[in-house]
C-alpha cells in the first residue's frame, strides 16, 4: 500500500512527459482535421441527406440518441462537421478552457463516426479514444494536481496503445494464416488493401510475404512489453513508424497508418521531442 | 497535509475508474471471453457508444478471396452489363466509397453463407432479400446512381463477384465465381 501511495505522490512532483504530451495533443486533434481533408471530396456521400449509407438505428437512451443524432437527422451533418473541424483546430492549443473544445471534438467525432461507420476503420476509433484521454491535459500549469493528471494521462494512453497491439497480436496468434506466415500474402491479394503493381509480384515471392507476416506478428506481440522499457522505446518508435508507413503506402490505408504513427508521439523521449509550433 | 490527502484521493479515484474502464472495454473487445451475462451487459452498455473499439485488425485470418459488388440496370426491358458499383462512379480501390462497398459485401456474404437455401434444386433468396444487409446494398447502389445524375432505370439486379486467391505454394491461378441476386423494381428513395 505504501509503495502505491509513494508512486501516487511521485506523480505530483515531476512532469515526466510534458513535451511528448504536447506533441501528441497536436497530432491527435490534428488527425481529425486531416481526416476531414482526406474525405472532403466525398462529404455529401458520407454525411447529410445525400449519404449513400443506409441509416439504421441504435440503442435507446438520451446519450445514445445524442451520439446517433446524425443517423436520425442527417440534415444537421454539415453543422456538426464545421463544429468538429473548429473544435479540433482549437483543441491543439493550450489555454485555460481548452478542455471544452476537446470534449466537443470527441463528441462530434463520435457523431460523425457512427453516422458513416461503414466508411471508416479502426484508425478513427483509436484517435477518438486518445482525444478522450487527452481532454484534461493542461500544459505548463506548474500545479501538483495538473502534473499528476498529465502523468496519469500519459500512462493511460500508453496502456491503450499496448492494448491495441496486445489484442491485435492475440487474435492473430489464434488464426491460421499469421502463424503460418501467409496473412500478408492473402491481404495483398485483396484489391482494397493492395495495388496492381504489388499484386503482380505475389506469385513466386511467398518467402518475402512470410518474413513480413512474421515480422508484423513479432512486433505486435512484443510491443506491449517493450514499450515500458525506456532504453528500447526509441527503437520501438522507429520500427513502428516504418511499419505503419509501410502499411499506409503499400495498402493505401493512410488514415489508419497516420493515426498509429501519430500515436507514437506519446513515446517520444523528452530531450528530442521538439517544441510544437502551437502553444 | 490536507492538500496531499486531496491529491492522493483524486489520484486513487482516477486510477480506480481507469482500472474499471479498461476492464469493461477489454471485456467488450474480447467477445470470446467467458463472463457472466450481466457483466457482458454492463460492459456493452458502458462501452457503446462512447468507447466502441475493435482491434482485430486483419485477424484472426484474412479472407482468401476478393469480393466486389456489381450491379446491372434495366430500362424498358434492356439490361445493361454488370458494373462494379464504386468503380463505375469513379472511385478508386482505396476510397471511402470502396470501404463502404466492402462493408456491404461483408454483410451480403454473411447472408449468402447463412440464409441462402435450395428447394427442389432451386436457389431461394427470400430470406436474403428481406435482410437489412441486402437492403443496405440496394440503397447504396440506388443512392450512388442518384448522385451521379444518371437516367432513372426501372429495374435493378445485384451481383457478388468473387476472386479466390490461389494457395501461396501452389499454381498461381485465380478462380472466379459469381452470385446474382433476383431482379427487382427500382425503388424511388426519398
Amino acid at each position: 500500500m505504501n509503495r502505491i501511495l509513494n508512486w501516487i505522490d511521485q506523480l505530483t512532483m515531476d512532469e515526466k512527459h510534458s513535451r511528448s504530451l504536447r506533441v501528441a495533443v497536436v497530432f491527435v486533434y490534428g488527425w481529425f482535421l486531416l481526416n476531414l481533408v482526406l474525405v472532403f471530396p466525398n462529404l455529401n456521400l458520407l454525411w447529410g441527406n445525400e449519404s449513400v449509407i443506409m441509416r439504421g438505428s441504435g440503442s435507446d437512451g438520451i446519450l445514445s440518441n445524442f451520439i446517433y443524432h446524425l443517423v436520425y437527422v442527417p440534415s444537421h451533418a454539415y453543422f456538426v462537421i464545421v463544429v468538429h473541424a473548429l473544435a479540433a483546430f482549437v483543441s491543439m492549443f493550450a489555454f485555460r478552457f481548452v478542455f471544452l473544445f476537446r470534449i466537443t471534438t470527441w463528441i462530434t467525432g463520435l457523431m460523425l463516426y457512427f453516422s458513416a461507420y461503414d466508411a471508416f476503420n479502426s484508425g478513427f476509433l483509436v484517435m477518438l479514444l486518445f482525444s478522450f484521454f487527452l481532454i484534461p491535459v493542461v500544459h505548463n500549469s506548474g500545479k501538483s494536481m495538473w502534473i499528476q493528471i498529465n502523468n496519469i494521462v500519459w500512462v493511460v494512453c500508453v496502456v491503450q496503445l499496448s492494448i491495441v497491439y496486445a489484442l491485435s497480436a492475440g487474435y492473430k496468434w489464434i488464426g491460421i494464416q499469421w502463424p503460418s506466415g501467409n496473412a500478408i500474402y492473402y491481404s495483398f491479394a485483396i484489391d482494397r488493401f493492395s495495388f496492381p503493381s504489388i499484386q503482380q509480384t505475389l506469385s513466386g515471392t511467398a518467402w518475402l510475404w512470410k518474413i513480413l507476416t512474421w515480422a508484423v506478428l513479432i512486433y505486435q506481440t512484443v510491443f506491449p512489453i517493450v514499450v515500458w522499457i525506456k532504453k528500447w522505446r526509441m527503437k520501438l518508435v522507429v520500427t513502428g513508424i516504418l511499419f505503419h508507413l509501410l502499411i499506409a503506402v503499400m495498402m493505401g490505408l493512410w488514415d489508419f497508418g497516420l493515426a498509429m504513427i501519430f500515436a507514437y508521439a506519446f513515446l517520444l523521449p523528452e530531450k528530442t521531442t521538439s517544441q510544437p509550433a502551437i502553444h | 497535509m490536507q492538500r496531499k490527502f486531496i491529491l492522493r484521493t483524486v489520484a486513487i479515484l482516477g486510477i480506480l475508474w481507469l482500472v474499471v474502464h479498461f476492464a469493461l472495454t477489454l471485456i467488450y473487445s474480447v467477445r470470446e471471453l467467458k463472463v457472466p451475462d450481466m457483466v457482458r451487459q454492463v460492459s456493452d452498455e458502458y462501452t457503446i457508444p462512447l468507447f466502441h473499439q475493435n482491434w482485430k485488425l486483419f485477424a484472426p485470418d484474412v479472407p482468401e478471396y476478393d469480393v466486389q459488388l456489381f450491379f446491372s440496370t434495366s430500362d424498358s426491358g434492356i439490361w445493361s452489363e454488370f458494373h462494379d458499383v464504386s468503380e463505375f462512379h469513379g472511385f478508386g480501390r482505396h476510397s471511402n466509397m470502396e470501404t463502404v462497398e466492402q462493408s456491404i459485401c461483408g454483410g451480403l456474404g454473411w447472408q449468402v453463407a447463412n440464409n441462402l437455401y435450395t428447394t427442389d434444386l432451386e436457389m431461394k433468396f427470400d430470406r436474403i432479400v428481406e435482410s437489412g444487409q441486402y437492403n443496405k446494398a440496394v440503397y447504396f447502389v440506388e443512392k450512388m446512381h442518384d448522385t451521379g445524375d444518371l437516367d432513372m432505370p426501372d429495374s435493378l439486379q445485384l451481383q457478388l463477384r468473387f476472386r479466390f486467391t490461389p494457395d501461396p505454394h501452389g499454381a498461381f491461378n485465380y478462380q472466379y465465381s459469381q452470385l446474382s441476386f433476383p431482379k427487382q423494381i427500382w425503388r424511388s428513395i426519398p
